[in-house]
Protein backbone atom coordinates (compact mmCIF):
# COMPACT_ATOMS: atom_id res chain seq x y z
CA UNK A 1 0.00 0.00 0.00
CA UNK A 2 2.52 2.74 0.56
CA UNK A 3 4.37 1.29 -2.10
CA UNK A 4 1.65 2.57 -4.41
CA UNK A 5 1.09 5.37 -2.54
CA UNK A 6 4.54 6.39 -2.96
CA UNK A 7 4.53 5.34 -6.62
CA UNK A 8 1.50 7.92 -7.01
CA UNK A 9 3.20 10.65 -5.14
CA UNK A 10 6.46 10.16 -7.77
CA UNK A 11 3.98 9.91 -10.91
CA UNK A 12 1.85 12.98 -9.48
CA UNK A 13 5.31 14.99 -8.90
CA UNK A 14 7.14 14.17 -12.31
CA UNK A 15 3.73 15.54 -14.29
CA UNK A 16 3.49 18.92 -11.73
CA UNK A 17 6.96 19.08 -12.91
CA UNK A 18 6.49 18.73 -16.33
CA UNK A 19 3.77 21.10 -16.49
CA UNK A 20 5.85 23.61 -14.73
CA UNK A 21 8.91 23.00 -17.19
CA UNK A 22 6.54 23.52 -20.26
CA UNK A 23 4.64 26.41 -18.75
CA UNK A 24 8.40 28.19 -18.26
CA UNK A 25 9.23 27.42 -21.95
CA UNK A 26 6.16 27.77 -23.73
CA UNK A 27 6.79 29.66 -26.85
CA UNK A 28 5.28 32.84 -27.34
CA UNK A 29 1.59 32.84 -29.39
CA UNK A 30 1.90 33.88 -32.44
CA UNK A 31 -1.20 35.18 -34.68
CA UNK A 32 -0.48 31.93 -36.78
CA UNK A 33 -1.84 29.84 -34.05
CA UNK A 34 -4.53 31.79 -32.97
CA UNK A 35 -8.45 31.96 -34.77
CA UNK A 36 -9.03 35.32 -36.73
CA UNK A 37 -11.94 37.18 -34.57
CA UNK A 38 -12.59 39.16 -37.28
CA UNK A 39 -11.47 40.06 -41.16
CA UNK A 40 -11.73 43.89 -41.61
CA UNK A 41 -10.06 46.45 -43.59
CA UNK A 42 -7.60 48.76 -41.93
CA UNK A 43 -9.82 52.13 -42.55
CA UNK A 44 -12.86 50.28 -40.79
CA UNK A 45 -10.91 49.07 -38.10
CA UNK A 46 -9.46 52.85 -37.29
CA UNK A 47 -12.74 54.03 -37.73
CA UNK A 48 -14.01 51.91 -34.92
CA UNK A 49 -11.46 53.38 -33.10
CA UNK A 50 -12.07 56.71 -33.68
CA UNK A 51 -16.33 56.10 -33.08
CA UNK A 52 -15.55 54.82 -29.72
CA UNK A 53 -12.32 53.90 -27.95
CA UNK A 54 -13.54 52.10 -25.00
CA UNK A 55 -15.56 49.92 -27.21
CA UNK A 56 -13.06 49.63 -29.39
CA UNK A 57 -10.72 47.87 -26.72
CA UNK A 58 -13.60 45.37 -25.22
CA UNK A 59 -14.31 44.57 -28.95
CA UNK A 60 -10.61 43.81 -30.05
CA UNK A 61 -8.00 43.78 -27.11
CA UNK A 62 -6.26 40.67 -27.54
CA UNK A 63 -8.01 39.33 -30.66
CA UNK A 64 -6.61 37.99 -33.51
CA UNK A 65 -7.67 40.18 -37.12
CA UNK A 66 -7.25 39.63 -40.65
CA UNK A 67 -6.66 43.34 -41.31
CA UNK A 68 -6.10 44.13 -45.35
CA UNK A 69 -4.17 47.62 -45.59
CA UNK A 70 -2.17 49.69 -47.85
CA UNK A 71 1.49 49.83 -46.85
CA UNK A 72 2.88 52.83 -45.47
CA UNK A 73 6.05 52.15 -44.12
CA UNK A 74 8.59 48.92 -43.93
CA UNK A 75 11.54 48.21 -41.62
CA UNK A 76 13.47 44.84 -40.97
CA UNK A 77 16.68 44.86 -39.29
CA UNK A 78 18.22 41.93 -37.04
CA UNK A 79 16.21 42.64 -33.96
CA UNK A 80 12.54 43.35 -35.74
CA UNK A 81 10.48 43.59 -38.66
CA UNK A 82 7.65 46.34 -38.65
CA UNK A 83 5.11 47.81 -41.17
CA UNK A 84 2.73 50.57 -40.73
CA UNK A 85 -0.48 50.51 -42.63
CA UNK A 86 -1.78 54.29 -43.71
CA UNK A 87 -5.68 54.63 -42.83
CA UNK A 88 -8.28 57.72 -44.23
CA UNK A 89 -8.50 58.57 -40.72
CA UNK A 90 -9.96 61.75 -39.50
CA UNK A 91 -7.06 61.61 -36.52
CA UNK A 92 -4.13 60.87 -38.76
CA UNK A 93 -4.03 57.58 -37.02
CA UNK A 94 -2.25 54.62 -38.41
CA UNK A 95 -2.02 50.74 -37.63
CA UNK A 96 1.41 49.14 -36.28
CA UNK A 97 2.34 45.81 -36.65
CA UNK A 98 5.31 43.72 -35.39
CA UNK A 99 6.39 40.94 -36.75
CA UNK A 100 6.84 37.60 -35.17
CA UNK A 101 9.19 36.13 -37.84
CA UNK A 102 10.93 37.99 -40.35
CA UNK A 103 9.71 38.69 -43.92
CA UNK A 104 11.58 37.27 -47.31
CA UNK A 105 9.18 38.89 -49.58
CA UNK A 106 9.48 42.84 -47.81
CA UNK A 107 6.40 44.85 -49.09
CA UNK A 108 6.83 47.83 -51.09
CA UNK A 109 4.99 51.18 -50.29
CA UNK A 110 1.52 51.44 -51.27
CA UNK A 111 1.73 48.04 -51.58
CA UNK A 112 -1.77 46.34 -50.91
CA UNK A 113 -1.36 43.67 -47.89
CA UNK A 114 -3.00 41.24 -45.54
CA UNK A 115 -1.79 40.48 -42.10
CA UNK A 116 -3.00 38.53 -39.48
CA UNK A 117 -2.32 39.92 -36.34
CA UNK A 118 -2.93 40.33 -32.36
CA UNK A 119 -4.20 43.40 -31.34
CA UNK A 120 -2.13 44.38 -28.27
CA UNK A 121 -3.85 48.21 -27.89
CA UNK A 122 -3.10 51.66 -28.80
CA UNK A 123 -0.79 55.00 -28.49
CA UNK A 124 -2.62 57.64 -27.90
CA UNK A 125 -1.94 60.87 -30.27
CA UNK A 126 1.61 62.90 -29.13
CA UNK A 127 0.39 66.55 -28.60
CA UNK A 128 3.05 69.52 -27.95
CA UNK A 129 2.11 73.03 -27.30
CA UNK A 130 -1.80 72.14 -27.64
CA UNK A 131 -0.53 70.76 -31.44
CA UNK A 132 -1.11 67.01 -32.52
CA UNK A 133 1.71 66.25 -33.96
CA UNK A 134 1.52 62.38 -33.87
CA UNK A 135 -1.86 60.82 -34.88
CA UNK A 136 -2.78 57.42 -32.81
CA UNK A 137 -1.46 54.26 -33.15
CA UNK A 138 -3.13 51.02 -33.03
CA UNK A 139 -1.07 47.94 -32.57
CA UNK A 140 -0.79 44.24 -33.61
CA UNK A 141 1.56 42.16 -32.82
CA UNK A 142 3.21 38.23 -33.22
CA UNK A 143 1.85 38.98 -37.07
CA UNK A 144 2.39 37.00 -40.21
CA UNK A 145 1.64 37.68 -43.80
CA UNK A 146 -1.43 35.61 -44.79
CA UNK A 147 -1.64 33.93 -47.69
CA UNK B 1 -1.30 91.99 -51.91
CA UNK B 2 -0.49 92.56 -47.91
CA UNK B 3 -2.76 89.02 -46.91
CA UNK B 4 -0.88 86.97 -49.66
CA UNK B 5 2.36 88.15 -48.22
CA UNK B 6 1.23 87.61 -44.57
CA UNK B 7 0.03 84.37 -45.52
CA UNK B 8 3.43 83.21 -47.18
CA UNK B 9 5.19 84.29 -44.11
CA UNK B 10 2.65 82.36 -41.57
CA UNK B 11 3.22 79.17 -43.97
CA UNK B 12 6.48 79.87 -43.64
CA UNK B 13 6.95 79.93 -40.08
CA UNK B 14 4.67 76.88 -39.76
CA UNK B 15 7.03 74.96 -41.55
CA UNK B 16 9.99 76.02 -39.83
CA UNK B 17 8.80 75.30 -36.76
CA UNK B 18 7.63 71.26 -38.42
CA UNK B 19 11.51 71.40 -39.53
CA UNK B 20 12.67 71.40 -35.78
CA UNK B 21 10.60 68.56 -34.63
CA UNK B 22 12.02 64.97 -35.00
CA UNK B 23 10.34 61.76 -34.28
CA UNK B 24 10.16 57.78 -34.74
CA UNK B 25 7.19 55.61 -34.30
CA UNK B 26 10.10 53.11 -33.78
CA UNK B 27 12.43 53.35 -31.22
CA UNK B 28 13.85 50.99 -28.59
CA UNK B 29 13.70 50.85 -24.83
CA UNK B 30 14.86 47.90 -23.05
CA UNK B 31 15.12 47.19 -19.39
CA UNK B 32 17.78 44.65 -17.74
CA UNK B 33 17.39 43.40 -14.04
CA UNK B 34 20.44 41.48 -12.74
CA UNK B 35 21.07 39.33 -10.09
CA UNK B 36 22.95 36.14 -8.66
CA UNK B 37 19.99 34.09 -9.87
CA UNK B 38 19.27 34.94 -13.17
CA UNK B 39 19.33 38.21 -15.56
CA UNK B 40 16.06 39.14 -17.09
CA UNK B 41 15.84 40.91 -20.47
CA UNK B 42 13.17 42.73 -21.87
CA UNK B 43 12.89 45.07 -25.54
CA UNK B 44 10.16 47.07 -26.92
CA UNK B 45 11.38 48.19 -30.43
CA UNK B 46 7.63 50.18 -31.09
CA UNK B 47 8.39 53.03 -28.79
CA UNK B 48 7.44 56.51 -29.81
CA UNK B 49 9.89 59.07 -29.47
CA UNK B 50 9.17 62.74 -30.13
CA UNK B 51 11.74 65.97 -29.83
CA UNK B 52 11.11 69.68 -30.29
CA UNK B 53 14.85 70.92 -30.69
CA UNK B 54 13.51 74.66 -30.33
CA UNK B 55 11.87 74.25 -27.37
CA UNK B 56 14.44 70.86 -26.07
CA UNK B 57 10.54 69.41 -24.96
CA UNK B 58 11.47 65.33 -25.70
CA UNK B 59 7.99 62.38 -25.23
CA UNK B 60 8.44 59.03 -25.28
CA UNK B 61 5.30 56.88 -24.87
CA UNK B 62 5.52 52.96 -24.90
CA UNK B 63 3.03 50.03 -24.37
CA UNK B 64 3.68 47.94 -22.12
CA UNK B 65 2.19 45.05 -24.16
CA UNK B 66 4.94 45.42 -26.28
CA UNK B 67 7.91 44.78 -23.93
CA UNK B 68 8.95 41.46 -24.97
CA UNK B 69 10.81 39.03 -22.86
CA UNK B 70 12.46 35.68 -24.25
CA UNK B 71 10.00 33.40 -21.89
CA UNK B 72 5.98 33.85 -23.02
CA UNK B 73 5.42 33.59 -18.81
CA UNK B 74 8.43 36.02 -17.75
CA UNK B 75 5.98 38.08 -20.01
CA UNK B 76 2.47 37.40 -18.50
CA UNK B 77 3.60 37.90 -15.68
CA UNK B 78 5.26 41.01 -16.00
CA UNK B 79 1.72 42.63 -17.41
CA UNK B 80 -0.81 40.52 -15.03
CA UNK B 81 1.27 40.88 -11.50
CA UNK B 82 3.95 43.92 -11.55
CA UNK B 83 3.01 46.93 -13.86
CA UNK B 84 -0.69 45.69 -14.17
CA UNK B 85 -0.74 46.41 -17.69
CA UNK B 86 -4.37 46.36 -18.03
CA UNK B 87 -4.74 49.33 -15.91
CA UNK B 88 -1.77 51.02 -16.75
CA UNK B 89 -1.39 50.28 -20.53
CA UNK B 90 2.19 52.73 -20.98
CA UNK B 91 5.21 53.64 -19.86
CA UNK B 92 5.47 57.51 -20.95
CA UNK B 93 7.77 60.24 -20.33
CA UNK B 94 7.32 64.13 -21.04
CA UNK B 95 10.62 66.16 -20.13
CA UNK B 96 13.27 68.35 -21.35
CA UNK B 97 16.74 68.20 -22.87
CA UNK B 98 18.07 71.04 -20.42
CA UNK B 99 21.02 71.83 -22.94
CA UNK B 100 19.64 71.76 -26.43
CA UNK B 101 21.48 75.32 -27.36
CA UNK B 102 24.39 72.51 -27.47
CA UNK B 103 22.99 70.67 -30.15
CA UNK B 104 23.48 71.53 -33.47
CA UNK B 105 21.32 69.16 -35.45
CA UNK B 106 22.30 70.93 -38.57
CA UNK B 107 26.01 69.31 -37.87
CA UNK B 108 27.43 66.28 -38.06
CA UNK B 109 28.74 65.42 -34.29
CA UNK B 110 27.96 63.61 -30.94
CA UNK B 111 26.62 66.29 -28.30
CA UNK B 112 26.14 65.42 -24.75
CA UNK B 113 22.77 66.46 -23.04
CA UNK B 114 21.38 66.13 -19.94
CA UNK B 115 17.70 65.14 -20.02
CA UNK B 116 15.29 65.79 -17.25
CA UNK B 117 11.44 64.77 -16.41
CA UNK B 118 8.80 63.00 -15.52
CA UNK B 119 8.29 58.81 -16.31
CA UNK B 120 5.20 57.44 -15.90
CA UNK B 121 5.24 53.55 -15.01
CA UNK B 122 2.30 51.70 -12.99
CA UNK B 123 0.55 54.92 -12.68
CA UNK B 124 3.11 56.27 -10.32
CA UNK B 125 5.26 59.52 -11.72
CA UNK B 126 8.66 60.54 -10.74
CA UNK B 127 11.32 62.58 -11.90
CA UNK B 128 14.71 61.43 -13.62
CA UNK B 129 17.24 63.11 -14.94
CA UNK B 130 20.01 61.35 -17.13
CA UNK B 131 22.71 62.09 -19.18
CA UNK B 132 22.12 61.43 -23.05
CA UNK B 133 24.16 61.29 -26.38
CA UNK B 134 22.55 62.91 -29.38
CA UNK B 135 24.43 61.70 -32.30
CA UNK B 136 23.82 63.95 -35.74
CA UNK B 137 24.30 62.14 -38.69
CA UNK B 138 23.08 63.94 -42.57
CA UNK B 139 19.41 63.91 -41.26
CA UNK B 140 19.19 61.25 -38.71
CA UNK B 141 19.78 62.30 -34.74
CA UNK B 142 20.24 59.04 -32.97
CA UNK B 143 19.55 59.80 -29.00
CA UNK B 144 21.04 57.30 -26.07
CA UNK B 145 20.45 57.33 -22.98
CA UNK B 146 20.83 54.91 -19.85
CA UNK B 147 19.45 55.42 -16.17
CA UNK B 148 18.16 53.15 -13.06
CA UNK B 149 14.94 52.84 -12.05
CA UNK B 150 13.66 51.16 -8.67
CA UNK B 151 10.30 49.16 -9.15
CA UNK B 152 9.41 50.63 -5.35
CA UNK B 153 9.58 54.23 -6.67
CA UNK B 154 6.55 52.94 -9.06
CA UNK B 155 4.59 50.60 -6.59
CA UNK B 156 5.97 47.77 -8.55
CA UNK B 157 6.00 44.94 -5.70
CA UNK B 158 8.26 41.87 -6.09
CA UNK B 159 7.26 38.71 -4.32
CA UNK B 160 9.31 37.86 -0.93
CA UNK B 161 9.82 34.17 -3.30
CA UNK B 162 11.33 36.48 -5.91
CA UNK B 163 13.56 39.03 -4.79
CA UNK B 164 16.70 36.90 -5.03
CA UNK B 165 15.32 36.47 -8.92
CA UNK B 166 14.35 40.37 -9.50
CA UNK B 167 16.66 43.67 -8.94
CA UNK B 168 15.20 46.02 -6.98
CA UNK B 169 16.67 48.32 -9.36
CA UNK B 170 16.41 47.88 -13.06
CA UNK B 171 18.67 49.45 -15.81
CA UNK B 172 16.53 51.01 -18.10
CA UNK B 173 17.76 51.58 -21.81
CA UNK B 174 16.93 53.98 -24.92
CA UNK B 175 17.34 54.44 -28.49
CA UNK B 176 16.00 56.27 -31.05
CA UNK B 177 16.82 57.29 -34.40
CA UNK B 178 14.91 60.56 -35.41
CA UNK B 179 13.96 62.11 -38.73
CA UNK B 180 12.32 64.88 -39.78
CA UNK B 181 8.60 65.26 -38.63
CA UNK B 182 6.85 66.39 -41.61
CA UNK B 183 3.46 66.99 -41.85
Amino acid sequence: MLKKIILFLAIAIVIAAGIGIYLYNKPHETAADMEIFEEISANDLMKQFDTDRGAFMKKYLNKNLLVTGSVQSFGQDSIRTQLSMSTESNSSGIISVTFADSLELKPKKNQLIKIKGICIGFKEEIEMDGLVLLGPEIQLNQAVVAQ
Amino acid sequence: MKNFILSIALLSAISDTQAQKYFTRNGYLGFFSKTNMEDIKANNESVTYIVDWSSGDIQISALQTNFKFEKALMQEHYNENYVESSKFPKATFKGKIDNVSAINIKKDGTYAATVTGALDIHGVSKNYTTKATFKVSGSHVIAETKFNVKCADHKIKIEANLKNNISESIEVSAKADLTELKK
